[in-house]
């Protein structure tokens, strides 16, 4: 069900659109036997957008993404990225983000962050300089040298970043990223996210079972059900750009999408914990 | 990264040591001459450490660019093993281990005698002021190196000489020198039947009294019947044809030692001077075993044929075994070093 | 550098050297006063004239030298070839279901058996002592690189694969500092066994080599002798850990814990 609150625009018709599932489905077979995670999920994401999946925890939101990164085959259902399906990892298309950070612990923050550069060819001189360009963008000049060890949780996730960023994918999944981050530094790292990406134009699936997070962050909201998951609602959300984070959700619109959307969740979340 | 360039840094420098040590092993300027001696360090094979320690390898590779490098190996078999294998050209060991050699279809040849008695002899703990002779032993503790070893043949022999059942005593093996000696002190044994250092070094310390003396060739005679072969210098068919010049100058050396160390027999003492630095080898330990000592090298066949004899005795070789003498021993080098005269 | 609540270095350093030094004279004079039996153990004075006068004379260079070699190199290439076996094992399945059930079954073998063979193909020099020792620790290298890409973490290879990383870049990337971070721990370890097999090679044929000088020793009984290539043993293979433990210190940099 898909409740407008201001026009969409129709960007479909330009390019084809970042993703397209249908109907898409994932089983796992367990001790108990076959468990559904995914279950018909239908829908389209479109280039540019920022896209925020929500649902209760252990929905399928993680499993989602590893599908679309093409980490996990779907079991059912078809799914194309930018019109092309097979299932294959796509190296320029996809940046992932993961909840716990996935630094190469035996490199610098520059050296990680030049990795994908290198995989991709890029001379050495030329991935330091894009590198250390990127390190300095994320706010942690002075600590290109240090190794993951030796940053804090915050510090880790901007590299992360960082390293996804720096050879610009298209399309960047992120699994709830800030989560096991401390509330202030959670609200720098939304910020900087939102001005990374008003630069760099990516389409971002952002799994979130935080629902404020995704009101303050998304143009787009999909409430997913309890597991196995299908789509309960999908939602615009037309707050104005550029946003503050943390201001933002005082502002009387927010706290309306808000509660819309809440109504929606609250029942989820309920039912999953029924389930338990 | 940095480790994994460290890994790839050590790794190569790794390659450029290998290649640098492996060639050491094989290709050289001058031609190599390899003697194979198990186990090193005996009194059984002076006249190797004599050649030595007179400088004469050091004159062959001067004068007739040939270098002699010796090989230790643990004991006698592997030297022959490496003899056979072809990893070297000769080997200082025993006349049985060519012996034994033959019985498994290997060729070897016996070039030339070190000693023509055995270098063993046996003692007594010296409290044991009953026990004079081997024929007091029944019933007795005896240590040997190792059950089937060179001592534990000489303990069977000297106790049947004397008419002692061998059947009838305790056969202790006690290893190598250290534990040997400390069994000995512990008086884990009554006698013993072993080696020089050992035998010397106890019987000089009063700790032991010697009752059988193989070391002489009197002893050895009384115990055989004829002489006997113990070390000597062996070769393989194929190094006879393909070096017999090399073969000749080797057994040369050879000759002249042993005429050296024969001229020396009165003067232990100038013996244990010219031995090559770090052995020690005492006068005393010197003097107990030139008895046996061959004047010249020379293989005497009675002498070939009592080992073989005593080897059958010993249920050590095939009864039904045979072999022409002149498969086993190839004397023409010898013959001539001694037609030869004088030292190279 | 120490931290709160540990002596400062210095005067650990002090105290291990005490230690040693009150060991040596221990056994001076037990050997002296007949406690300890001098024929075994000798004493630290003779021990220590022996290696002086070995010095001196350039006696000892060449064959320190040579236990040196075979242990170090032997120790390199055992762990690289097993190491980059084990690589094999992992990423060509093919070839793991053929090596994987092999390998237990020799690991269980004492290298030592196979030395006979090792001389009939590499001679009696240098290179079948390098190869002993390489045959024994190349079980460890073997197991490390397994090990390490069997734990690697499934987050950090799913992380490379999505940057776009193909196989050799993965080893290179992941595979290979994993392993050599296990590597290194057990490298350590394995120093030991790389002398071992060195002294028991030189034992079984050889011309030159600490192994070759106790085992002359030993038929002289000439105990200090030994007691000093014993000695002397234990001081290279200290020396090779001491610099292991530099490097493993300085590898290790990545691992510090994080402060908080």
């Amino acid at each position: 069900m898909s409740t407008s609150i201001a026009p969409v625009e129709s960007r479909a018709a330009v390019r084809p659109p970042a993703v397209q599932a249908v109907g898409l489905a994932k089983w796992f077979d367990g001790a108990e036997g076959t468990v559904a995670a995914i279950e018909n999920l239908t829908f389209t994401v479109h280039p540019g957008e920022f896209l925020c999946l929500v649902g209760p925890s252990g929905c399928g939101k993680s499993t989602l993404l590893n599908i679309i990164a093409g980490l996990l085959p779907a079991s059912g259902g078809q799914l194309q990225i930018y019109g092309e399906s097979g299932g294959r990892v796509r190296p320029d298309c996809i940046g992932y983000v993961f909840q716990r950070d996935a630094l190469l612990p035996w490199k610098t923050a520059l050296q990680n962050v030049m990795l994908p550069l290198l995989l991709r060819g890029v001379p050495m001189a030329q991935s330091r300089a894009e590198a250390l360009n990127w390190v300095q963008k994320v706010g942690l000049a002075g600590f290109e040298h240090h190794y993951p060890s030796q940053l804090s949780g915050g510090m880790r996730k901007r590299i992360s970043l960082a390293m996804t960023m720096v050879y610009r994918p298209s399309i960047i999944l992120m699994d709830e990223p800030f989560a096991a981050l401390d509330v202030q530094t959670r609200h720098l790292m939304e910020n900087e996210l939102l001005a990374l990406w008003a630069e760099a134009g990516s389409t971002i699936l952002f799994v979130t079972h935080d629902l404020e997070e995704a009101v303050a962050l998304a143009d787009r909201i999909i409430v997913l059900t309890a597991a196995p998951a299908r789509i309960r609602a999908d939602y615009q959300v037309p707050l104005d750009r550029p946003r503050d984070v943390a201001e933002i959700r005082t502002s009387g619109a927010f706290v309306d999408i808000y509660r819309r959307i809440w109504r929606d969740l609250r029942e989820e979340v309920a039912a999953s914990r029924g389930r338990r | 990264m940095k480790a994994t360039r460290w890994a790839c840094g050590f790794l190569a420098i790794l390659t450029l040591a290998v290649g640098t040590a492996l060639p050491a092993t094989g290709g050289q300027a001058v031609p190599e001459v390899r003697i194979a001696v198990g186990p090193p360090n005996v009194v059984g094979y002076l006249p190797l450490y004599m050649a030595k320690g007179l400088g004469h390898f050091a004159e062959l590779e001067r004068r007739r660019n040939l270098k002699v490098t010796l090989v230790d190996f643990r004991g006698g078999s592997e030297a022959a093993t490496a003899l056979i294998g072809g990893d070297v050209d000769f080997a200082t060991v025993t006349l049985t281990h060519v012996i034994k050699a033959h019985e498994q279809g290997k060729d070897l040849r016996f070039l030339l005698t070190f000693f023509n008695a055995q270098a063993m002899a046996m003692i007594v703990q010296a409290d044991l002021r009953d026990v004079t002779s081997p024929a007091q032993l029944r019933g007795r503790r005896v240590g040997i190196t190792s059950l089937g070893s060179a001592t534990h043949m000489q303990a069977r022999h000297i106790l049947a000489a004397h008419q002692v059942d061998p059947d009838s005593v305790q056969f202790v093996p006690v290893g190598g020198p250290p534990t040997a000696l400390a069994a000995w002190q512990r008086k884990a044994v009554d006698a013993m039947v072993y080696l020089d250092p050992l035998i010397t070094m106890l019987v000089d310390g009063g700790s032991a009294r010697l009752i059988y003396d193989v070391r002489t060739l009197e002893g050895t005679v009384r115990l055989y019947g004829a002489a006997h072969i113990s070390s000597g210098l062996l070769t393989r068919p194929d190094v006879i044809t393909r070096a017999p010049e090399t073969t000749q100058r080797v057994v040369d050396v050879f000759v002249c030692t042993l005429r050296w160390l024969r001229s020396r027999r009165t003067r232990p003492e100038e013996i244990a001077r010219n031995l090559p630095p770090g052995l020690d080898w005492s006068p005393a330990v010197i003097r107990a075993n030139l008895g046996g000592l061959s004047a010249d090298g020379r293989v005497l066949p009675d002498a070939v044929n009592t080992v073989i004899t005593f080897l059958k005795r010993d249920g050590l070789l095939d009864p039904r075994f045979t072999v022409p003498v002149d498969r086993l021993v190839e004397g023409a080098f010898v013959q001539r070093a001694i037609l030869g005269g004088g030292c190279p | 550098m120490s931290r709160a609540g540990e002596p400062p270095a210095t005067a650990v350093r002090a105290v291990q050297a005490a230690l040693v030094a009150a060991a040596l004279v221990g056994w001076e004079v037990g050997a002296r006063r007949g406690w300890l039996s001098a024929e075994f153990v000798s004493r630290p004075t003779a021990v220590g004239a022996v290696i002086w006068d070995w010095v001196r004379s350039g006696y000892l260079w060449p064959h320190l030298v040579a236990t040196f070699e075979a242990a170090v190199v032997g120790l390199g290439l055992g762990l690289a070839g097993g190491a980059a076996l084990g690589f094999l094992v992992m990423f060509v399945p093919a070839v793991g279901e053929v090596v994987e059930p092999a390998m237990s079954t020799l690991n269980a073998v004492p290298r030592i058996v196979f030395y006979p063979l090792l001389m009939l193909w590499l001679g009696l020099g240098m290179a079948s002592k390098v190869g002993l020792v390489a045959t024994i620790v190349a079980f460890l290298g073997y197991y490390t690189a397994v090990g390490a890409v069997r734990e690697v973490d499934r987050l950090l290879l799913a992380q490379v694969r999505i940057l776009g990383a193909s196989p050799a870049a993965m080893l290179r990337h992941l595979y290979l500092p994993a392993t050599l971070a296990w590597m290194i721990t057990g490298l350590r370890t394995s120093v030991g066994l790389a002398f071992i097999g060195a002294i028991l090679g030189e034992y079984m044929g050889s011309m030159r080599g600490i192994g070759n000088i106790i085992m002359g020793a030993q038929n002289l009984f000439q105990t200090p002798q030994v007691m000093a290539g014993l000695a002397l043993t234990m001081v290279l293979a200290a020396a090779v850990d001491t610099l292991l433990a530099r490097l493993e210190t300085h590898w290790s940099a990545w691992r510090q814990v994080e402060q908080a």
